[in-house]
């Protein structure tokens, strides 16, 4: 209730740039630079050929087109089935915590893995998919490999990997509703339907939105799934970020690929300025004129959840599975018509094997995920403190917006610059480049921890003489310690989950010396075993070892994640602040 | 009978709240259940409402025995401590969900709400959103949206108590009015012993999971059945001295009856119940708290520190004369129990 209190007059706002300055100094090099030499060089004699080669060029509808339909087609799929889940497991009584976590399980797969294993889910032949068409006499598709349908395939592969982060931004924001507003609505005789489509839904319609929009973005700027599904490079499955990185790494035309990013930057602007709207507007306005007052006999409602949800999990679930039960059996196993879809022989050679051939691409993937971490944390608490203290908001907004850009619209001016200070395929240029999508992040969930903190701690520690800097380190931080936690998890899941960056910074792997050479991550080792992938060494499938190194890619993530669940949870509920 | 409380006992876990508690309410009655945080009071209010479901006992509503109904079943209205308005639903409509669930008309339900509103002088707020009026509004809200449907009972969880002090005291007697108007059967939750005292027909006060007496407030308050009952109500509290087994002589403080004999005796001493001026006790005044209308004085008696009140100017280190006169005095055995005064 202290809100007559100007944000101006906190006891240290003299202090605020030092706070924010290596935050934004850092940003500006390697996020805002970058993005801008990737614009200059898009035309750099300033005639706009390429971009007037880029509009003639007959495919970029098609692909303009099939980045709508992965992107939307993602956000309002995973929404509704997000939250369908959410009402589930909010109406719970017990089991809450089990089946959020199974929920959010998906999550913590890297793109890079989901696409792997949905292309042996996807198999024309031994694909459990089809298995299960056939089971219900529909007909058998050639999921990846029809022209027509392989963008829809490419979306379902792409909700599956978004539905987690739907449900945990809903589900917080449906438990977020008072309990008392809960009995009241018992005691004034409000069923299910009632209560969620006239109470609980309107209150959380900010959360939703948000995470419609989370969800758009992330598919909209996704280069690791159509990459990886996009087996034979058509564009009758290529979305823009795929483009960007096709044209300027692929196909060498690199003033048109470049072209093709600043469009993606332009579309991807306008939701992130949505999104800057949604999540900042500040809670308070629930205003809703219109109420829904036809009804739903309750047990209909509640039928349709569970179904819903049910059929649900069992999608998330399965691929999951799936990869647990490949990546430990035998290959004679999985090519059988019809699948076997039981644990047989447990037969962990290939996974073994796999995970050796792994060692130095997981050396490189741990230790530029770990650096990452420590950066983003030194970086972005005091930005963030920055921000809830002395609203510096604008700072906010670019955390918002850089977090949303997507790395196909700037890797060029990343590669540009590791290539003028000779530091391509080293373990620096990825430490130093994962940060800018964890930076920004983690600044935007810390301020949202550091404004639900009350000020009165660092009023009591300027009166007590403390300095700005003393305060900060050792009265705030130490208090918004989940937060930390949660920003660091998230930091390094998503560091470790990086594709397109090392696919383009990197070369070799990693020769066990110092200093170290080579760095291709553990995230380009998987896709190897895709035998239509760049410099796959494998000739035909070989699914033991694709999933082998799909839970290679997954396991330390899922350990991390069940470990640190509360955190996690918490640092993910960015939508509801307080 | 209202309400009918068949000894309903409640544990969450290992920890008893409820034991054995009975309890009748007559029609038309404002019946407070008083005691301190963490007497099981809001949680008994709960188990009449059907929001948490007791282990024994039963619940009569009306009559009715009500174990098995869920909260909607029941025909109470409740008002929830914070209000518990919906924010997304302007006053009009909160007022009027409860009839809008069961399926009553909109227009019908519309035009009792405002009817309603009329009643507890809050129409002037109907077009407007909870976040946008004051407590003491959106206390009236909450309390036209818990009797639009005729409940036969109505129950108040704390709701006063996030209203400011001022407020309090109009908004106390806003309530009174309303139940009486209405004629409803109330039950009124509070820890505040004051409030209780003013507004209620009938209090059952409260401690560790079970009710320690019940009757008018003037009952419960001259003749307390024990040592915590005495002590809970009243402000400032009541003082306890321990007497001297010795009967004859009654040390510290002398009395103006003799005590029970060869019992160890607790006497408790109602801090009006200590007139300042003349009298057989003589103390050092510790400290004065001046409240305007009258001061609380405490004494020092021998080592035990004594309230009482005093209208007169009073300094700290004087020494003054007291009497203790017999209404408001207590005698209470080692476990607790009042005892009547030895005839």
């Amino acid at each position: 209730m202290c809100s007559f209190l100007k944000k101006t007059e906190h006891p240290f706002r003299g202090h605020s740039k030092l706070f924010f300055a290596p935050a934004l100094g850092y940003l500006l090099i390697f996020a805002l630079f970058p993005l801008a030499l990737s614009v200059y060089f898009s035309s750099p004699s300033l005639n706009f050929s390429s971009y007037i080669a880029l509009f003639e060029f007959p495919e970029l509808w098609r692909v303009i087109l099939n980045t709508l339909i992965f992107s939307f087609g993602t956000a309002s799929i995973s929404t509704l089935l997000g939250l369908n889940l959410a009402i589930l497991v909010d109406s719970m009584k017990r089991g809450r915590r089990a089946l959020t976590l199974l929920g959010y399980l998906p999550y913590t797969i890297p793109f890079t893995a989901s696409a792997l294993i949905w292309t042996t889910i996807y198999d024309p032949i031994y694909g459990p998919l089809n298995y299960f068409l056939s089971l219900l006499s529909l007909p058998r598709l050639n999921w990846l490999g029809n022209p027509s349908l392989q963008i829809y395939s490419a979306t379902i592969v792409s909700v599956w990997s978004s539905v987690p982060l739907a449900f945990i931004i809903c589900l917080a924001a449906l438990r977020s509703v008072q309990e008392q507003i809960r009995e009241a609505a018992q005691v004034d005789g409000m069923g299910a339907w009632h209560y969620y489509t006239s109470v609980a839904l309107p209150m959380s319609k900010g959360a939703i939105l948000t995470a419609f929009l989370m969800t758009l973005i992330i598919a909209f700027g996704n280069f690791d799934l159509p990459y990886i599904l996009n087996s034979g490079y058509a564009y009758s499955m290529a979305t823009l970020p795929f483009l960007v990185w096709f044209e300027i790494f692929y196909q060498n035309e690199v003033a048109q690929g470049l072209a093709a990013g600043v469009l993606l930057t332009a579309f991807v602007s306008v939701f992130s300025i949505l999104l800057i709207r949604v999540t900042t507007r500040g809670g308070g306005n629930f205003r809703r004129r219109v109420s829904l007052f036809f009804r739903v006999p309750d047990f209909v409602f509640k039928a349709l959840v569970y179904v819903v949800s049910f059929v649900t999990l069992v999608f998330l679930l399965f691929p999951v599975y799936w990869m647990a039960l490949i990546a430990t059996r035998a290959q004679s196993l999985d090519f059988v018509n019809p699948p076997l879809l039981l644990p047989l022989k447990l037969d962990l050679s290939p996974f073994v094997q796999t995970a050796q051939q792994a060692a130095p691409y997981v050396v490189t993937s741990l230790a530029v995920s770990l650096v990452a971490m420590a950066i983003t944390v030194l970086l972005a608490s005091p930005a963030a403190y920055s921000v809830s203290r002395f609203n510096t908001k604008w700072l906010l907004n670019l955390s918002i917006y850089l977090y949303a850009l997507p790395s196909a619209s700037f890797v060029f001016g990343l590669y540009f610059i590791f290539y003028k200070l000779n530091a391509l395929n080293t373990w620096l240029a990825l430490m130093i480049s994962a940060p800018i999508f964890t930076v920004p992040f983690s600044t935007w969930i810390l301020s949202n921890f550091l404004s639900s903190l009350p000020r009165h701690y660092e009023e009591a520690a300027s009166v007590d003489g403390y300095s700005p800097f003393r305060s900060f380190y050792e009265i705030v931080l130490p208090l918004i310690r989940p937060g930390l936690l949660a920003t660091m998890l998230i930091s390094f899941i998503v560091s470790w989950h990086l594709l397109l960056v090392p696919l383009v910074l990197s070369q070799t792997p990693y020769e066990f010396n110092f200093p170290p050479t080579g760095s291709l991550t553990v995230t380009i080792f998987a896709t190897y075993f895709d035998p239509n992938s760049l410099g796959s060494s494998v000739g035909y499938n070989v699914w033991p070892q694709l999933a082998s190194a799909g839970v290679i890619l997954s396991l330390p993530v899922i350990a991390l994640a069940l470990y640190t669940q509360e955190y996690l949870l918490k640092g993910l509920n960015f939508a509801t602040k307080g | 009978m209202s309400l009918v409380l068949k000894r309903v006992g409640k544990s969450f876990g290992k920890t008893q709240v409820l034991k054995d508690v009975s309890i009748e309410v007559e029609k038309g009655e404002l019946f407070s259940i008083v005691g301190p945080s963490g007497s099981g009071k809001t949680t008994l209010l709960r188990i009449i409402a059907g929001l948490v479901k007791q282990d024994e006992g039963n619940v009569y509503i009306e009559g009715k025995l009500v174990d098995e109904h869920e909260p909607a079943k029941r025909n109470v209205g409740m008002v929830f401590q914070n209000y518990a308005l919906y924010p997304n639903k302007s006053v009009l409509e909160n007022i009027a969900s409860p009839l809008l669930v069961k399926g009553v008309p909109k227009s019908e339900a519309f035009q009792e709400a405002e009817a309603l509103a009329q009643k507890l002088e809050i129409s002037n707020l109907l077009d407007r959103y909870p976040s946008e009026i004051s407590g003491g509004q959106q206390q009236r809200v909450a309390l036209a949206r818990a009797l639009i449907k005729k409940p036969a009972l109505f129950l108040l969880d704390e709701p006063l108590s996030n209203l400011d002090a001022q407020l309090r005291f109009s908004a106390r007697k806003f309530v009174k009015s309303v139940q009486k108007e209405f004629g409803i059967t109330t039950i009124y939750v509070t820890h505040d012993q004051s409030e209780a005292l003013s507004i209620s027909d009938r209090i059952a006060v409260m401690n560790r999971g079970v009710v320690l007496q019940v009757g008018s407030p003037r009952e419960v308050y001259e003749n307390p059945k024990d040592e915590f009952v005495a002590s809970f109500l009243g402000s400032p509290p009541l003082n306890l001295i321990e007497m001297q087994p010795d009967g004859e002589k009654t040390k510290p403080i002398t009395l103006p009856f003799p005590l029970p004999k060869g019992k160890k005796i607790t006497v408790g001493i109602r801090p009006e119940s200590i007139v300042l001026g003349s009298g057989p006790n003589r103390a050092r005044v510790s400290a004065v708290e001046y409240a305007g209308r009258e001061s609380v004085v405490y004494l020092d008696l021998d080592g035990v520190e004594l309230r009482c009140l005093s209208q007169k100017e009073v300094s700290v280190g004087a020494e003054v004369c007291f009497e203790v006169v017999k209404r408001g005095v207590f005698l209470f055995e080692e476990n607790g129990t009042s005892i009547p005064w030895p005839q």
